[in-house]
């Protein structure tokens, strides 16, 4: 595993919107690994930015509520002005992720091999186990859609654990503030012509974050956010 | 017949024109359009056997065919360019948070 003082060069964003005390508990879990936590605040209505700002990472608050995107969009924004910045890696605030995955992704495009480093729960039977069978179908149909408007071959298009290089990242422009975002990204390296490859990942599923997560209807939003971009 | 598909052809064209032009004239042909259906609206009033003439001098059937089309090509372009008004606002709006987030980060050590 990188030692702490090795990965300076990662800056980790962390958007957060209205989560309370999980996002202390994912910062904790972070930020004795990685120096360069940037937790975006996406105009939360509880006090969670009171909580975020006092565990000392970088904090920055949207002053109205924009969607995932948005806050993404702006902790990459932040993180392009450090110039020791060279990886961005998106990490979710909700306790879905681990540090042993952050890490795996890390390493991965350390190498350099490739512009962005996807994580993907279809690509270890064992990850997908405690995937609710609805939030499956959702996410079935988002990888159709993909496959459909950019040709990529990705099996998880919307899982919010993906390393960037910087270079990646100063070419990208996320417009869509809410879950398209997601979608936009894959457009950005098929338009682009980025490389990129995916790694198993596993996502922890409690009954909080099931709840939360994409229905299909709004799927149909994403899908029609995605047609007039 | 083939005149309804020449008309709506022609239709679909200065829609597209009217909905995808982003400078100040199409906004300007879009509001002029707008009142000159105002007007027409008017004008059926007082001339109520107009929209059948003109349809039947442009092959088209009655002037409630005729009427039918030309005021779904306005929903539809009005819902267009609403959308797309609203998205660009909604840009404004990201840039102008972000803008202000990036400047007011806390425990930044820039």
């Amino acid at each position: 595993m990188a030692k702490t003082q090795d990965l300076h060069e990662i800056a980790v964003i962390i958007p957060s919107f209205n989560e309370g005390a999980r996002v202390v508990e994912t910062i904790k879990q972070l930020q004795n690994t990685f120096p360069n936590l940037i937790v975006v605040d996406d105009g939360s209505s509880d006090k969670s930015f009171e909580s975020i700002v006092k565990t000392g990472v970088i904090a920055l608050r949207h002053s109205v509520n924009l969607g995932q995107g948005a806050a993404i969009q702006t902790g990459i924004e932040y993180g392009l002005t450090k110039k020791e910045i060279e990886y961005f890696l998106t990490f979710d605030a909700d306790g879905q992720h681990s540090l042993e995955f952050a890490l795996y992704l890390v390493e991965e495009i350390r190498k350099n091999e490739v512009d962005v480093v996807l994580g993907s729960r279809f690509l270890n039977a064992n990850h997908s186990e405690s995937l609710p069978q609805k939030k499956k179908l959702v996410l079935k149909l988002g990888i159709l859609f993909t496959r459909f408007d950019t040709g990529l071959k990705v099996t998880d298009t919307h899982n919010g654990l993906r390393a960037m290089s910087r270079k990646f990242c100063e070419e990208l422009n996320i417009k869509q503030n809410g879950m398209a975002h997601a979608s936009e990204i894959l457009s950005a390296i098929k338009d682009g012509s980025y490389t990129w490859k995916e790694m198993p990942v596993q996502v922890i599923y409690t009954d909080y974050s099931k709840a939360k997560g994409q229905s299909i209807l709004n799927a149909i939003n994403i899908i029609t956010e995605m047609f007039h971009r | 017949m083939i005149m309804r598909w020449i008309i709506a052809g022609f239709l679909m064209s200065v829609g597209f024109y009217l909905v995808a032009g982003k400078t100040t004239r199409h906004l300007a042909i879009r509001r002029l359009l707008f009142v000159v259906f105002i007007f027409a609206g008017f004008g059926s009033l007082i001339f109520k056997d107009a929209w059948s003439r003109l349809a039947v001098y442009l092959g088209v059937g009655n002037g409630a065919e005729l009427l039918t089309y030309l005021v779904t090509f306005v929903f539809i372009s009005y819902v267009v360019s609403t959308y797309r008004w609203k998205r660009a606002f909604e840009e404004k709006i990201a840039k102008l948070t972000r803008e202000l987030a990036l400047q007011t980060a806390k425990n930044s050590d820039k």
